[in-house]
């Protein structure tokens, strides 16, 4: 009887310890819970985009954006499987944001070009050859399967590069599973 | 000294059964919201005699209804489907499958091509978790973990979500001990629509080919079905996203002519289906509703029947007994999906998120 309850103790103390589900497995999180007060942290340090005086930070809440950048031209989202919350894309004439959700609030996965009429800060565009990018970007990239990716604090950078010829520019927040 | 043997035996039987109730009562239940957390386990309940066994993440769950499939073909069939299912958690089901049944033909959504790796551990949980200890299960789990993982806790999910002791609500008490059945035969029902609205172009991507890993595990359930005398189609379910490149549907038309299976791009075929996609998708074209899955099983019923010889059943006594009760339990749920949809505009119970305002 003493060893069962010692046990028994012992089950209840193992079962209590321990920290709370981070988010990404709190699979039956309440997402209209507005107290959970877990954010995104933007890194100040990343790549940035820039269209019409508007500044896209990687990671950042996506809606003073949207708001700044004005009606997009087209809009799509996509319910992520089995959980609640959705992934959207903001269609504008050269380019597209997608954003992910973290508790009701939608924050920015990426940038894609869509044609060479807008180029990087750093001046690079589709169209732009691999020389350029390198003069931009120095040497400190991972080239993979006809990409070049650049890393700088929580983004990604990825150039598309065809015969030494930028054919696609991607912006690519650094979370979870991305 | 035998009795103090059968003292310890009978403590020691004590403990593991009160071990596996609180693991039961820390894991989540999915009764409520994200009933995919069902999916894997309410296989094995089920009758084992199936013509057919479907494999793959939501594009079959959400796609394929099995009890139009009999209702209509007489063909038998169980949905192994879960969220996000990976082509090695593909593979693994399979085999944990033919360990309790061989059927006919096995139907497997290509869609998971395009994951090279482990995603995310909670897609992982749903797949895994409710899987009942096996060898399978073992190469499952080594195949899915992600490098913060730890293997054990998949033994012993106890260890993962002990940390639930203060998130724990009735639903938790309600279901300890056994569950109420939310698919039909690996089927999530969804009667609700929203209309594709905009069809997105797919992002050019670096390189279109699938990794060496997804095709070892293709090859691998390539062989499974053939060393078991089963009949393998490849498919890739007619949803408008994630975008389906013609790259991609290359290489899987040139897997299946080298291998010689049938591969079916359901994307080809959306007219002649009759799928609209104002009335029959649930989420703007990514999953298909009710209406737009019983019109694709029927569809693919009909090659199934006369291109697989996969016999009418529906004479057999036995199995009509089983399949009415299925019927009636689907037209049940039907008819409470359609009387939700008509008092809250939306399905409150089954895990849809209430439309925004003037939306």
């Amino acid at each position: 009887m003493k060893k069962i309850v010692v046990l028994l103790f012992l089950i209840l103390f193992i079962a209590g310890c321990g920290e709370k589900n981070s988010d990404n497995t709190s699979f039956q999180s309440d997402t209209n819970n507005t107290s959970n007060t877990e954010s995104v942290s933007v890194s100040d340090k990343g790549y940035k985009f820039e269209h019409n005086g508007v500044i896209i930070k990687m990671n950042a809440q996506s809606a003073p954006v949207i708001d700044a950048l004005g009606e997009p031209k087209e809009y799509f989202e996509q319910a992520s499987c089995a959980f609640q919350g959705l992934d959207k894309f903001y269609y504008y004439s050269s380019f597209e944001i997608n954003t992910y959700e973290i508790n009701g609030v939608d924050y920015i996965l990426g940038v894609n070009f869509k044609d060479d009429s807008i180029s990087t800060i750093e001046g690079i565009y589709i169209g732009s050859k691999l020389s350029d990018v390198n003069e931009a970007y120095g040497g400190d990239y991972k080239d993979e399967n006809g990409s070049r990716t650049y890393t700088l604090g929580d983004t990604k950078l990825q150039f598309i590069v065809e015969n030494n010829i930028v054919t696609a520019i991607n912006y690519i927040a650094i979370v979870d599973g991305n | 000294m035998k009795k103090k043997i059968i003292i310890n035996l009978a403590v020691f039987l004590i403990i593991i059964v009160i071990l596996a109730l609180v693991q039961n009562l820390l894991m989540p239940k999915y009764m409520s919201s994200i009933f995919e957390g069902n999916l894997v386990e309410e296989y094995y309940n089920n009758e084992k005699d199936n013509d057919v066994i479907f494999i793959g993440d939501c594009e079959v769950y959400s796609n394929i209804s099995p009890i139009t499939l009999w209702e209509n073909y007489g063909i038998t069939s169980f949905i192994r489907g879960s969220a996000e299912q990976l082509i090695w958690q593909s593979y693994y089901l399979l085999e944990e499958t033919l360990t309790y049944e061989k059927p006919e033909v096995v139907v497997f959504n290509v869609l998971s091509m395009k994951s090279s790796e482990p995603h995310k551990e909670a897609f992982n949980r749903l797949t895994l978790d409710r899987m009942k200890l096996s060898k399978s299960k073992i190469g499952a789990i080594n195949a899915s973990m992600l490098e913060d993982e730890e293997f054990i806790t998949y033994l012993f999910p106890i260890l993962r979500y002990h940390s639930r002791w203060n998130e724990l609500t009735g639903e938790d008490f309600k279901y300890l001990l056994s569950k109420e059945k939310k698919s039909h035969n690996g089927f999530l029902m969804r009667s609700d629509v929203k209309p594709v609205s905009y069809v997105p172009e797919g992002k050019k991507l670096p390189d279109y080919r699938f990794s060496e890993n997804c095709y070892n595990y293709l090859d691998r359930i390539t062989k499974l079905c053939k060393d078991n005398n089963i009949k393998l189609i490849l498919m890739k379910a007619p949803s408008v996203y994630p975008y389906w490149y013609e790259e991609w549907d290359q290489q899987m038309v040139e897997y299946a002519k080298e291998n010689d299976l049938t591969y079916i791009n359901f994307l080809d075929y959306v007219d002649e289906i009759g799928i609209d996609h104002n009335t029959d998708t649930y989420d703007g074209g990514l999953h298909l509703n009710l209406a737009g899955a019983e019109k694709l099983t029927k569809y693919f019923g009909e090659i199934l029947s006369k291109n697989f010889n996969l016999e009418d059943r529906r004479a057999d006594e036995n199995l009509k007994k089983i399949w009415n009760k299925k019927i009636d339990f689907y037209n049940d749920m039907k008819q409470h999906q359609q009387e939700e949809l008509e008092e809250y505009g939306y399905l409150k119970s089954y895990g849809a998120v209430k439309p925004e305002e003037g939306k």
